[in-house]
């Protein structure tokens, strides 16, 4: 009798919480959801119109420029914008591009006002800029698809970035500074690929790119029959990079032939894709491209994955509530 | 008497210490004109006097030519040093000034040219005071719908400066275009629905139902498009 009344108890009390835990604990985050919406709202209410006007065109620029949109409202994982806005690369500069400096740099400022009142559940917005003041980004991407891409990825995901949380700041520091070796740069570009979207084997594709880059800086002439001496750079500013990387990839030893038919292999097959089956002559936002293999099955798949929001996408940039639209997709 | 030989020798010790006054690189020793020629120099000087007023020009009205002039000329004689950083955020503090300056300039000039526009004879108001067309030649064929790809010829021009720019000619290229009205600036869609094959139109689009302040090839444009259905 007393262990039943033992186990009536126990049972009382187990069931009264997961009945609190049940409808007390969406309640509360329903409540906090609640107040961060309307401390947005008021936030954007009583916001001057001129940081309206930045903020808005800001974004639009995000919008228009990247592949911002396709993570806000798209299965993105994440999306990275960099912009340069250096003035003493004066003689490039039209008005055209001052104005596009002038957006992101005012932007970015006001931005810092507000950013604190769009605390964000399912994103993450990071920004920087770099103590020069010439470069800028932003750095958006979705919580759970990095987490799910982060845990699949393993070890690499941990090997550069430490902890998942760490991945917004690391992508904040764009002079890579913070990575010890010239391998890593392999790996972190391996990496990015992955939380950009791609599967593995386009992701690989995308370290390429930037190993195809480095050497290619080292060595301009590397895929047009190099002479002895580019050969030889080449090769030793690959083989710097060879411990830990050539450990993780399975990379090969090569002999010099074997690299140069890589490299002239890489610049083969990479090219500059779409990530849009349309036309965007008179779209109000361009068109992600990619380095990937043409005609990849994977490009076809995020190409259509794309082209299906892009609708959507249209009459959002030309909403009346344009800039609601975007922060409460932020928020949400 | 005295007075003389001071004025002498104040105007000696100031010819003597005065600033560096010759070009900061001069051919000292005759090795430049060993590969380059003097008209070639000059033609490097002449090139770069282009470059830096086309870029000078971006800023313009926004600076004092003199304050330029003069500063270029301290740093020449090396009597000041350019400086290496604090110019850029400076400049990145006004330049939001100088482009808010400039989209207005457009705006104004976009809007007082549509206004013009709807004055016109056989021109279709299709939303007043920012969208509006000419038809150039009618068609005979199916009707554009949003969701179904349609093939063009487009001229698309901008208004710079009060004069109408072109942009692009697919007719030069012989490469038309296709599109889907869903994927394009809503001007450009408002403006081409119900077009139908053979048609052509003009249309002329108010910044705002375009790229707006944020422009492709500028900033609170005036966007028109000759449009030919195929």
């Amino acid at each position: 009798m007393k262990n039943n009344r033992q186990t009536w108890n126990l049972y009382r009390r187990v069931a009264l919480s997961i009945t609190l835990t049940v409808f007390f604990f969406p309640l509360a985050t329903f409540a906090d959801e609640n107040i961060y919406a309307k401390h947005a709202e008021n936030t954007l209410n009583s916001m001057p119109t001129e940081d309206r006007q930045d903020l808005e065109c800001l974004f639009l620029y995000l919008m228009a420029d990247g592949d911002f949109a396709y993570t806000l409202f798209g299965d993105k994982p994440m999306a990275l914008s960099d912009f340069y806005i250096d003035l003493e690369s004066g003689f490039f500069l039209t008005r055209s591009t001052l104005n596009s400096v002038a957006i992101v740099y005012k932007g970015w400022l006001v931005w810092q006002k507000y950013k604190s009142s769009f605390p964000s559940i399912s994103f993450i917005l990071a920004d920087y800029m770099t103590p020069d003041y010439k470069l800028t980004g932003f750095v958006l991407y979705h919580k759970q698809k990095v987490q799910a891409l982060y845990d699949k990825h393993q070890p690499l995901m941990k090997m550069v970035f430490g902890d998942v949380d760490h991945i917004a700041k690391f992508l904040c520091t764009p002079t890579l500074d913070h990575l010890k070796l010239g391998c890593d740069k392999h790996m972190y570009h391996q990496a990015l690929g992955l939380l950009l979207g791609y599967d593995e084997r386009n992701a690989k594709k995308f370290r390429d790119k930037f190993e195809l880059i480095d050497a290619l800086m080292k060595g301009p002439f590397a895929l047009e029959g190099l002479n002895a001496k580019m050969t030889k750079t080449i090769l030793l500013s690959l083989q710097e990079k060879k411990p830990l990387y050539y450990k993780q990839t399975d990379f090969k030893e090569s002999k010099s032939s074997d690299i140069i038919q890589q490299l002239n292999g890489l610049c083969e097959h990479l090219k500059v894709i779409n990530l849009s089956l349309r036309d965007a002559t008179l779209s109000p936002f361009k068109i992600p491209k990619y380095m990937v293999f043409e005609g990849d099955q994977e490009v076809l798949k995020t190409q259509n994955a794309y082209d299906k929001i892009r609708d959507k996408l249209n009459e959002i940039y030309f909403s009346d509530n344009f800039l609601e639209i975007i922060l409460s997709r932020l928020q949400s | 008497m005295i007075a003389l030989p001071i004025t002498f020798f104040l105007l000696l010790g100031a010819y003597l210490f005065q600033p560096h006054i010759a070009p900061v690189y001069p051919d000292k020793d005759g090795r430049i004109s060993t590969i380059m020629s003097d008209q070639e120099r000059q033609e490097i000087s002449l090139c770069l006097a282009n470059m830096l007023w086309n870029q000078l020009s971006q800023y313009s009205p926004f600076y004092d030519f003199d304050v330029v002039m003069k500063n270029l000329d301290d740093f020449a004689k090396e009597k000041k040093r350019p400086l290496k950083q604090d110019c850029q955020q400076q400049l990145l503090s006004f330049l939001d000034k100088i482009s808010t300056y400039q989209a207005q300039l457009n705006l104004k000039d976009a809007e007082a040219y549509l206004a013009e526009v709807a004055t016109r004879k056989n021109v279709v108001e299709v939303v007043p005071q920012k969208l509006y067309y000419e038809m150039l030649q009618s068609g005979d064929g199916s009707i554009i719908f949003p969701e179904s790809p349609f093939k063009i010829h487009l001229i698309e021009s901008y208004l710079y400066e009060g004069e109408e720019t072109v942009i692009q000619d697919t007719r030069l290229s012989n490469e038309p275009i296709t599109l889907l009205l869903s994927d394009t600036v809503l001007g450009f869609a408002k403006g081409a629905s119900g077009m139908t094959v053979g048609e052509r139109r003009r249309i002329y689009i108010h910044p705002d139902l375009a790229y707006g302040k944020y422009g492709r090839h500028g900033f609170q444009q005036l966007m028109i498009c000759d449009v030919e259905r195929l």
